[in-house]
């Protein structure tokens, strides 16, 4: 009886065991080369938004992958990684990047060589005429170093609608005295007006971060939308007798939402407003003009001339009188709205050269689009010398802006744009840089954590070098 | 003293189909906590395997077979059940470029308008793809009676379990990418992964001669209708909504219907029909934003009319099939044995959020591709979700008891389960198995000043058979399409060529594991 119940108890186990050892298998593994990923030697066969990512195996191929589109990316995985090229990485690590141009003629540069860099060649007379400094041609080639200037070398008259060919010729030096803006057509640079004195101290390169922040009303769905337009600029501080002049040539614009203290990235609001580089790669440069420059030195403090730029629109004179708050109060001509454009206005011009009226600005989220607009704004520099290489201050602007028209109509609303109230969101800071420095160096100290022109929502958070 | 008795007994069988008709009545319970549609709903079925279509002894025949309720003495008993299941989903390592990149945030979103369910950057998900484990205890308690009200044949019946830790807890999921929202993994589908509910059933039988039984039991299932009122003043400010929600509870009622025929005391035959059952959900509910409008263009003329949004979602709960069971038992010497096959049609399964396995499987792709004669090779239409539509199976339950002597009787039963769920090489992971159980119970009766009483033992030991499953990257959704360009630049961006996808199933996975079920319960007879 028992051995029966044995019997039966390991039978029942038995049974047990087999059925466990039971299993199947549907599919077929995937050949993870027949996914369609973009293999790869080196970054330069994944641009122009994209890194190579070598494979674990430490063989010399890889995949195109992109971990950031910025720092702020990065600091999610680390807060000592930086985003460089769609990659994070520890910036210890990096050789250094300085694309500074070097002289590579053996030493002897001669003023006027043709580089391969082409331009759009404006001139003078028209740069003027819209209000622009004369030498408005030659931002095609700062970006590389204010050692550049632009050279016309196709047909035509060269005005703002319809620019002329041109390369960007090797002046060899930065032109630091005011004076001569065309030095490009072989001129002596060193005519201008020079004196010894305060001036001579500021003059240099630099590179400043220039934010203006703004409050739009008569938007949907929000009472009202802050924004903050984030310049990164490559600056030729120059003397013109005892005044200074800051010539700002952009190397990028970003507009970001934001709420309080919390500033959107692109994307992470629900609507978002982004700027194409067609927009920002053909505005004029800044002026700003510092009078009776006083002594660089700790502490001091300083107020530029107000600069006036109209975009989108060419009208007679930008200029306006300025009531309190920053408001545009009486001004010599006035700014194209979206019925005088309706009507025909012929002010109206395709600034960005992208077949559109105005400045093309593009919405992503829940509203993609694209929104034509023109505007007229103003801004001076009202600062505090923090160090010989370090300033900072405010930035008081006027703002007008009109929407022409929209890729969908659903965009177009009569929307009201105002400077934001708290002052201390439209700041500066600027750093010298070597007299070679480009929008490369300027836009790797942006991305540097904790430097000196690395974003901050107000300018109070970083005055100290 | 007889009469004492008598009068007790009625009023304690009285006040127990009170409680569990009140409870029925107030808790609008869901007669379909899933695990014991399997395991049996009482000691004496878990015992036997739930194997109790033909032969039964107590009141777990209300869902197996009703009709015979009349074929035992009047009782009542109270159980403490135990489940403790080790079932596991072990993901497969994926490459590395199947992640999406947080790249997509830079590119057209209007691209993916073909897919509402826009992916996030995988880095950004809020949980990490990861094994899925499923190994928390269960407990419930249950009570139940049966009681002829002295009428002759006549029985009627019920139950209720309730969970000891949770009342009613109802964890929903998505079987696709789309759970890479929530939890991002891979979820069992049918057998294992539960959500506590109470549950109770109500029935009763009648055998107007001894060759033959009639039984009817009702399962009441909740339907919870949810509607919620969403107001946003400010759109910008995304934690803070002014909210309303309104709850109703109506029941909704499963029948399960049975005969029992005996035409010899060894042999009989038993039949039961269930319909099939779930708790639907409506979770529709209304937004409205503060100053959001409607277009001139979408109104019927130029006037500004408020734009409101209704947003409507649909929930199934516990799907349960219609099933039809044909058993036949034969009794000799205290033995008796009896086995059953059960079709359980799940052909029309719905998933928790009211989908067909065939529906979810297919996808509208924003990236379709074409060959050189412009014809669709890749996209919306490259294939239907006919090859994933769950089928219908044959299940059996055998089981055995031997009463040895006059107050003990032990009992052993096997179960087997085919799974329903097809291959789950495509968009889809309904991470399910074969299963098979053996089961064993011990009973012992006893008196007590002259009343009969009994206690009993059960024990199921369940075994998932392991299943791996290799996913076909062609039925994948891609969720950064290889087209996709920055708004601003127009560029094609390198990362997003190839597949990505935050699927969890993706490439592949295995799903395996097993459970102990046991129970103890006192049992005393009227």
């Amino acid at each position: 009886m028992l051995f029966k119940q044995i019997s039966i108890a390991v039978s029942i186990v038995g049974l047990v065991l087999a059925a466990s050892a039971c299993s199947k298998t549907e599919g077929r593994m995937t050949d993870y080369s027949e996914l369609g990923y973009t293999e790869c030697s080196s970054s330069d066969d994944c641009l122009p938004f994209s890194y190579c990512r070598m494979t674990d195996d430490g063989g010399d191929s890889g995949l195109c992958w992109a971990d950031c589109r910025n720092v702020e990316d990065c600091r999610a995985i680390s807060s000592e990684l930086i985003c460089k090229d769609f990659a994070c990485v520890d910036p210890d690590t990096l050789v250094d990047g300085d694309a500074d141009a070097e002289d590579d003629s053996g030493g002897e540069c001669v003023p006027g060589t043709e580089t391969n860099l082409s331009c759009l060649y404006i001139a003078p007379e028209a740069c003027e005429g819209q209000g622009w400094v004369s030498n408005c041609a030659d931002r095609y080639c700062y970006d590389n170093g204010f050692r550049y200037a632009c050279q016309k070398v196709g047909e035509g008259e060269c005005t703002t609608r319809e620019p002329c060919e041109g390369k960007c010729v090797d002046m060899c030096v930065v032109d630091l005295i005011e004076g001569d803006e065309t030095a490009a057509d072989g001129d002596d640079p060193s005519d201008g007006e020079v004196a010894a004195g305060e001036a001579s101290a500021w003059t240099g390169v630099w590179g400043i971060i220039f934010t203006t922040a703004a409050r739009t009303t008569g938007l949907p769905l929000v009472p009202h939308q802050d924004t903050v337009s984030i310049h990164h600029s490559l600056v030729r501080v120059s003397q013109d007798g005892d005044d200074v002049v800051f010539l700002s040539n952009l190397c990028l614009l970003e507009m970001h939402n934001f709420k309080d203290d919390k500033v959107y990235a692109i994307g992470e609001d629900l609507a978002q407003m982004v700027v194409p580089d067609a927009y920002y790669q053909n505005l004029g440069m800044l002026k700003h003009v510092l009078k009776d420059a006083p002594a660089l030195e700790s502490g001091v403090e300083f107020e530029t001339e107000r600069w006036w730029e109209v975009r989108g629109a060419e009208i007679d004179d930008p200029t306006c009188t300025v009531k309190d708050y920053e408001q545009e109060d009486v001004c010599g001509s006035d700014l194209p709205d979206r019925a005088a454009f309706e009507g025909g206005d012929e002010r109206v011009w395709d600034m960005d050269y992208d077949g559109f009226p105005g400045q093309t600005t593009r919405m992503v989220g829940l509203l993609p689009g694209d929104v034509y607009s023109d505007q007229r704004w103003s801004s001076r520099l009202v600062g505090t010398v923090a160090d010989a290489d370090h300033l900072y201050g405010v930035v008081p602007n006027t703002n007008r802006q009109y929407q022409l028209g929209a890729s969908d109509p659903v965009l177009l609303y009569d929307t009201i744009t105002a400077i934001h109230p708290e002052q201390s969101r439209s700041y500066f800071r600027l750093l010298r840089m070597s007299d070679n420095a480009t929008c490369e160096d300027v836009m790797e100290q942006a991305h540097t954590p904790g430097s000196w022109l690395e974003f901050t929502v107000h300018v109070d958070d970083r005055t100290e070098p | 003293m007889d009469r004492l008795n008598q009068l007790m007994k009625v009023g304690l069988s009285g006040f127990m189909l009170w409680m569990i008709f009140t409870a029925g009545g107030f808790l609008a319970f869901d007669a379909q906590a899933a695990p014991f549609r399997m395991t049996g709903y009482d000691t004496a079925a878990i015992g036997s395997a739930n194997s109790e279509i033909v032969y039964g002894s107590s009141y777990g025949v209300l869902s197996t077979n009703p009709a015979l309720m009349s074929r035992y003495e009047p009782s009542s008993s109270i159980e403490f059940i135990l489940m403790k299941p080790s079932l596991k989903v072990n993901l497969m390592d994926r490459p590395q470029n199947a992640d999406i990149s947080i790249m997509l945030y830079n590119t057209q979103i209007d691209k993916y308008k073909n897919n509402p369910d826009v992916a996030l950057p995988t880095s950004e998900l809020r949980e990490s793809r990861a094994d899925h484990n499923v190994d928390e205890l269960l407990t419930y308690i249950s009570t139940g009676i049966t009681y002829s009200f002295g009428i002759k044949g006549f029985r009627a019946g019920g139950f209720l379990i309730l969970p000891v830790m949770e009342q009613i807890d109802a964890k929903l999921k998505y079987y696709d990418e789309r759970e890479s929202f929530f939890s991002n993994t891979v979820h069992l589908a049918r057998f294992g992964e539960w959500s506590p509910q109470i549950t109770g059933m109500l029935g009763v039988s009648y055998s107007p001669i001894k060759y033959v039984s009639f039984g009817a039991a009702l399962q009441a299932s909740a339907m919870l209708v949810a509607g919620m009122d969403i107001y946003v003043p400010d759109a910008q400010v995304q934690d803070y909504a002014l909210t309303n929600a309104e709850t109703t509870v109506t029941g909704k009622l499963r029948p399960i219907i049975g005969v029992q025929v005996e035409p010899l005391d060894w042999m009989a035959l038993g039949i039961t029909w269930k319909w099939r059952s779930y708790a639907e959900v409506d979770g529709s509910g209304k937004m409205q934003l503060w100053n959001f409008h409607e277009t001139f263009e979408a109104a019927e003329e130029a006037q500004t009319t408020p734009k409101r949004v209704t947003i409507d979602s649909d929930f199934v709960l516990d799907y349960e099939p219609m099933e039809l069971t044909g058993g036949l038992g034969f009794r000799y010497a205290g033995w008796n044995i009896q086995g059953a096959f059960t079709w359980n049609r799940w052909v029309d399964y719905r998933d928790d959020h009211a989908q067909r396995p065939q529906e979810s499987a297919v996808y509208a792709s924003a990236d379709p591709r074409f060959d050189e004669d412009g014809v669709l090779i890749y996209g919306p239409s490259y294939f239907t979700g006919d090859d994933y539509k769950w089928s219908d199976t044959f299940s059996t339950n055998i089981g055995t008891s031997w009463q040895y002597v006059d107050w003990a009787k032990t009992s052993l039963g096997f179960s087997w389960y085919n799974s329903p769920v097809p291959a789950q090489t495509g968009r889809t992971s309904y991470a399910d198995s074969d299963t098979w159980c053996l089961a064993l119970g011990q009973r012992f009766d006893f008196t007590i000043l002259e009343q009969n009483f009994n206690a009993a033992l059960g024990f199921q030991f369940w075994q998932m058979i392991q299943r791996t499953v290799y996913k076909n990257a062609g039925r994948i959704q891609d969720e950064f399409p290889d087209d996709s360009i920055t708004p601003i630049e127009l560029a094609e961006v390198e990362a997003a060529k190839g597949l990505q996808t935050n699927n969890p199933g993706f490439p592949g996975y295995t799903v395996k594991g097993w459970m102990i079920v046991s129970s103890l319960s006192l049992g005393f007879e009227f």
